[in-house]
């Protein structure tokens, strides 16, 4: 059988189906009521948290914890003109404007969400003014206090500390200073953190009211703890890294791509990236340094 | 171009097609309709990224499988128990029907990923690029998809009935 024979045979077979006219008012329609949903709940979403935590001050004696019902989290769905970024079952969506790991020195240059960063070089730079960013991490930053405010989010029990501003000097000049403020949400069942930096405490709520809880998406895990870790070889790592795709319900593929100055191995990225929310199931390919 | 009127006129170009992808993917053809018009919300919802996508069908394939694969996943599909059988009328078109019910058997013979590849590239008329973007693997993966796809299909006895139908 031919190219042609079977692209005819498909063609005359698929030709056999009815099909209606294309529902396009009822489309837009649907469209439109899930736009709607989300401006809602992005509107309400640090109101309900702080709404949260009164309520949970407000109830619990002191030393107690709460206790929340199970609530069946709602799918995920992301705004128009955002993506979602995270770990586990956890994302956070920013716009789609925002960079990945777009800094410099270690500071962001310009609205990004930083997640699995290889290394900061370290160097003198002018600080910038501050801008709006937000690092996912595993864990809570050691930089950061530890949140301990119950909330939820979607159901989902979710620890986060009150938004924290200072001054910050821009460049050399001790006199010049950007305010930067700073708040965490930390959500346990995924071990996943949401650090936001903005210049207002008003900023950070709002990157902070972006945090779902995805059921049907999994971020993919981060490469840099396995990459550069000085315990394990090249093929421990790749292998340490597929391992942990694969727990994390990824199908993994090899790839290997040529790279002077790196032993065959190492591993060099994932596509897709770290942080990108994809099905369970979904095929993740692991990128590692070719044999010279 | 307004987004509501790009997005009119790629659905109403496409939809027939996309629809029956889906069939050949696996769907009845009820469900393949609310396969797609769920993968179009979604597109909707992203129709500015959508447009700046280097290859808008691969997109919105993408999405369309992804759907597909999702309501597979939620979904039982099989048969309903019924006290009455349904009085459908059907053409009186044999050779029609037999040539679907061999194409249908050999198709759900194939792995997912399989049947996939072959839809895509012998339907939908993607390239093997087209088909990585859309599967998210590797060229290489699509071609050895491919590559076992057809040799299954090639030493099926159903299709090599067909071969000598008109």
């Amino acid at each position: 059988m031919t190219d042609q024979d079977l692209t005819d045979l498909l063609e005359s077979v698929a030709n056999t189906t009815t099909v209606g006219p294309a529902p396009l008012s009822e489309i837009t329609t649907g469209a439109e009521r899930r736009r709607r949903r989300r401006r809602w709940r992005a509107a309400s979403a640090g109101t309900v948290a702080i709404a949260a935590m009164i309520g949970t001050a407000m109830v619990l004696a002191p030393g107690q914890t709460s206790k929340p019902a199970h609530v069946t989290p709602t799918p995920a769905e992301v705004p128009a003109g955002m993506r979602l970024v995270g770990y586990g079952h956890a994302a956070i969506a920013v716009p789609d404007a925002w960079g990945t790991n777009d800094t410099r020195c270690g500071t962001p240059v310009h609205p990004t969400v930083i997640i699995d960063e290889s290394g900061t070089v370290l160097c003198l730079f002018t600080t910038p003014r501050t801008v709006d960013n937000v690092q996912v991490a595993l864990g809570v930053p050691p930089s950061q206090p530890t949140p301990t405010h119950q909330v939820t989010i979607d159901g989902v029990p979710a620890r986060r500390n009150d938004a924290v501003c200072r001054d910050e000097p821009i460049g050399l000049h001790p006199s010049v200073s950007s305010v930067l403020c700073t708040g965490t949400v930390y959500v346990p069942s995924a071990g996943t953190s949401f650090t936001a930096e903005s210049a207002t405490a008003e900023g950070v709520d709002m990157i902070l009211s972006r945090i779902e809880i995805t059921p049907n998406l999994v971020g993919v895990p981060g490469l840099a703890p396995f990459a550069f870790n000085p315990q394990m070889d090249a093929v421990q790592a790749q292998q340490a890294y597929a391992d942990t795709l694969r727990a994390a319900d990824f199908a993994v593929q090899f790839r290997t791509e040529q790279h002077s100055g790196l032993r065959a191995g190492t591993l060099l990225r994932a596509s897709p990236g770290p942080g990108s929310m994809l099905p369970p199931g979904s095929v993740v390919t692991v990128i590692a340094a070719a044999a010279n | 171009m307004h987004v509501d009127q790009d997005f009119s006129e790629y659905v109403a170009a496409r939809w027939p097609r996309l629809v029956r992808s889906a069939v050949l993917l696996g769907c009845s053809s009820t469900e393949a309709e609310d396969v797609v018009q769920t993968a179009l919300v979604r597109c909707l919802l992203h129709w500015n990224r959508v447009q700046r996508a280097e290859d808008r069908d691969a997109y919105v394939h993408r999405i369309l499988i992804n759907t597909f694969t999702s309501t597979r996943r939620r979904r039982w599909t099989g048969e309903q128990p019924t006290a009455e059988l349904p009085d459908a009328a059907v053409k009186d078109v044999l050779g029609e029907i037999d040539r679907k019910d061999a194409v249908v058997r050999c198709l759900a013979a194939l792995p997912p990923d399989q049947r996939a590849a072959v839809v895509l590239r012998y339907y939908a008329q993607l390239d093997e690029q087209q088909m990585a973007a859309v599967l998210g693997v590797a060229p290489g993966t699509v071609k050895s998809r491919l590559s076992r796809a057809l040799k299954t299909l090639a030493t099926d006895p159903l299709l090599a009935e067909l071969q000598g139908m008109p």
